[in-house]
């Protein structure tokens, strides 16, 4: 975007209006979404204000699911940080031919509106959710009610809110994906440059350590070791997040061993930096592109295995809603006609799955030049 | 430290380069070299792709490890160096890199470029007085101070190359090793870039290691030139010396390559054009002898070229050349 239109209206009438100096400028379709989620935004806390302390204090998902939002935002604020001339612009100017490319797959636009509604719509279930997760009703009147207007996706066997139920287990299913895929990129970025900047004796360790962990089969790795402990949401994101990196490692290797060779490494080099320095600020931020587009595949992955898992029993346990417990409690009244217990949960993970899906290739399509159309 | 003192001596370079594939052989990229480059000179080191000269250039600033030989740069050893005085060397000796597009850290805005370069360094102290210095950097290599808050994708060729230039006069520097510093950019840009670095050179003093393979840049830029083959320096001199009167015949083979220059013989008549046939050879297990007498077009190349390597020859103008079939003066031996 234009640097000098905004600096102009950054002091015009709008200016303290979210997106008013996009309005002022006539950026309409960027405008208005900031504008109206903002709204939206106040009005929710507004009215819901009784329940603004749930959101910190509704336990181990609850305290997840900030952490998520804390990370993302923690994230983004150490990134426009970082480098001065990333604060005047959010997206940087590098990003700009991607942004676009991306832009024009719209199948992707979606898959990207409907991951963030989902993380949106998790953060803010408290404030969201018609009932508690855990709020039973009488369990003579509304056990396994149809979906009707005060229950829009009918209660379960145990007389509880599908719909509350739904949108508090976003929260476990989503973070656990995020979570854990973070956890492994980043190992993986870590171990991935290590090894491939310093070659010799420590790529041929890390790599052997890497075709070690990668030739375990991971499923029966997850289920004997939770198993053996006792099952939480810390050690399912600890085991699927310390499983993951190595695919991410190689990657990672592969992208510094041929930036290894750039002339701008070599320069650094030449400049006295320490090695430190060069992986952190020259190597690594070079090397992501691919580790961007893996975590975002990687995330559906995750939230597809963590259902598994829940669905076997060896995951979230109740009475803690996620989307995979939903579905097993559910599956025993699929045959008796109680079809809402196992569908919506159902029908929640395969829509986001498929939105990370969508997102991830149009994100390798826009960030791989290669791939790039016009 | 006297002005006469070279500010860096070269003593027998050696940089070997484990061969690829099976086994144990080397590639000798650099085999032997000695030269010395004087304070506020630029000596040129030209000659094919594979003669080694660009990796004579990293040798000396450590960007590979030399195998053995002397580096002296201003009385200190640079191949016994400490890590302290390593770092030191760095702000006085820079390099300057061939390719423009692949030298800038894409990720990095100039400012966040040169700002870095400062800080490692502790340079410029504050950080308006950084901002001051990469303001008077940018003005040093012709560009405007507005562009610190750009990426390098949004320059040209040309424009990169500055940067590249201003990047590594951050430091200070007193020697700038220029690896073929404008042979990917176009002619006119080319013009443009030599210009700078003359200039440069004329208002700060710099010193100058000026690897190429263009002779008329080589010409128009250098006061002194050595012409490296195979790894070796076969011959060197002043730059009018050894235009006007070359005396190694892969010294003429190259001068007589440049388009539209009369070849002459080292009495000044007219000569055919000499030409060294083929590729440079392997450098893997070189064969004994002069490394040019695989390709050498002089008419009594025999048995001797082959047996050994040959001595260093003093030319009349100071320099030396390293063929046994050619006297000082030009005429023939043997």
């Amino acid at each position: 975007m234009s640097e000098a239109a905004l600096t102009r209206t950054s002091r015009s009438p709008l200016w303290w209006l979210p997106g008013g100096a996009l309005l002022r400028v006539g950026r309409w379709h960027l405008g208005v979404p900031v504008l109206t989620t903002w709204v939206f935004a106040v009005l929710l806390v507004v009215v819901r204000a009784r329940r603004i302390p749930d959101v910190w204090f509704a336990g181990v998902d609850g305290k997840l699911a900030v952490l998520t939002l804390g990370l993302t935002v923690g994230g983004l604020l150490v990134w426009a940080w970082s480098d001065p001339s990333g604060r005047r612009s959010l997206l940087d100017r590098r990003w700009h031919p991607a942004a676009r490319s991306f832009q024009r797959n719209h199948m992707a636009v979606v898959g990207a509106w409907i991951v963030f509604a989902a993380y949106l719509l998790a953060v803010l279930a408290p404030l969201l959710a018609p009932y508690g997760p855990n709020v039973q009703g009488d369990l003579l009147q509304v056990r396994l009610l149809a979906p009707s207007g005060s229950h829009p996706l009918g209660t379960d066997h145990l007389a509880r809110d599908v719909l509350s139920r739904l949108l508090y287990g976003a929260r476990v299913s989503l973070s656990i994906g995020f979570i854990a895929v973070a956890i492994s990129a980043s190992l993986g970025t870590v171990v991935g440059a290590v090894a491939g900047y310093f070659g010799g004796w420590v790529d041929s360790v890390l790599m052997r350590t890497v075709d070690v962990v990668i030739s375990f089969p991971r499923l029966i790795l997850l289920i004997t070791i939770i198993a053996v402990f006792e099952p939480s949401i810390f050690l399912i994101v600890a085991v699927l997040g310390l499983t993951q990196w190595p695919g991410t490692a190689r990657l990672v290797r592969g992208e510094v061993l041929s930036l290894r060779e750039r002339e701008f490494i070599q320069a650094a080099e030449a400049l006295g930096f320490a090695r430190a320095r060069i992986l952190a600020r020259h190597l690594i931020p070079n090397a992501l592109v691919p580790v961007i587009v893996a975590a975002t595949l990687g995330i559906g992955n995750t939230i597809v295995l963590e259902a598994g898992l829940s669905f076997l029993g060896l995951g979230v346990q109740p009475p803690t809603p996620s989307w995979g417990t939903m579905v097993a409690d559910g599956r025993n009244y699929l045959l008796t006609g109680e079809w809402w217990l196992s569908t919506f949960p159902g029908l929640a993970i395969v829509l986001v799955v498929v939105a990370f899906n969508l997102m991830g290739d149009g994100l390798r399509d826009a960030l791989d030049p290669r791939m790039r159309k016009g | 430290m006297s002005a006469a003192t070279p500010l860096l001596t070269v003593r027998g370079l050696v940089t070997t380069f484990p061969a690829p594939g099976r086994g144990k052989r080397t590639v000798h990229a650099v085999n032997g070299v000695d030269f010395e480059v004087r304070r506020g000179e630029t000596l040129a080191l030209v000659g094919e792709s594979g003669s080694g000269k660009s990796t004579t250039g990293r040798s000396i600033l450590r960007l590979v490890e030399p195998a053995e030989g002397q580096v002296m740069f201003d009385g200190i050893d640079l191949r016994a160096m400490s890590a302290d005085q390593l770092r030191a060397f760095r702000r006085r000796a820079q390099f300057v890199f061939q390719d423009p597009f692949s030298a800038l850290n894409p990720r990095l805005t100039v400012r966040s470029m040169l700002d870095e370069v400062l800080r490692v360094h502790g340079l410029g102290g504050d950080a308006a007085g950084r901002q001051r210095r990469i303001e008077d950097l940018l003005e040093r290599v012709g560009m405007d101070p507005s562009v610190a808050a750009r990426y390098p994708h949004e320059f040209s060729g040309g424009q990169r190359q500055r940067l590249g230039i201003a990047r590594a006069l951050a430091v200070e520097p007193e020697l700038l090793v220029l690896d073929e510093p404008v042979s990917a950019l176009d002619v006119s840009i080319q013009a443009q870039i030599v210009n700078l670095l003359t200039r440069l050179q004329q208002d700060e003093g710099l010193t100058y290691l000026f690897i190429a393979h263009d002779l008329a840049l080589v010409e128009h830029l250098s006061d002194r030139v050595a012409v490296m083959y195979l790894g070796r320096i076969v011959e060197t001199g002043p730059t009018r010396g050894i235009f006007a009167r070359p005396l190694h015949p892969y010294t003429r083979a190259l001068l007589a390559a440049v388009p539209g220059r009369r070849p002459v013989d080292s009495e000044g008549r007219d000569l055919e054009r000499v030409r060294a046939e083929g590729e440079i050879p392997s450098p893997i297990d070189l064969p004994p002898g002069c490394v040019f007498h695989s390709r050498c077009p002089h008419p009594h190349r025999d048995d001797a070229c082959t047996r050994q390597l040959p001595a260093s020859t003093a030319r009349p103008d100071g320099g030396f050349f390293d063929c046994v079939k050619v006297s000082s003066g030009g005429g023939m031996q043997g």
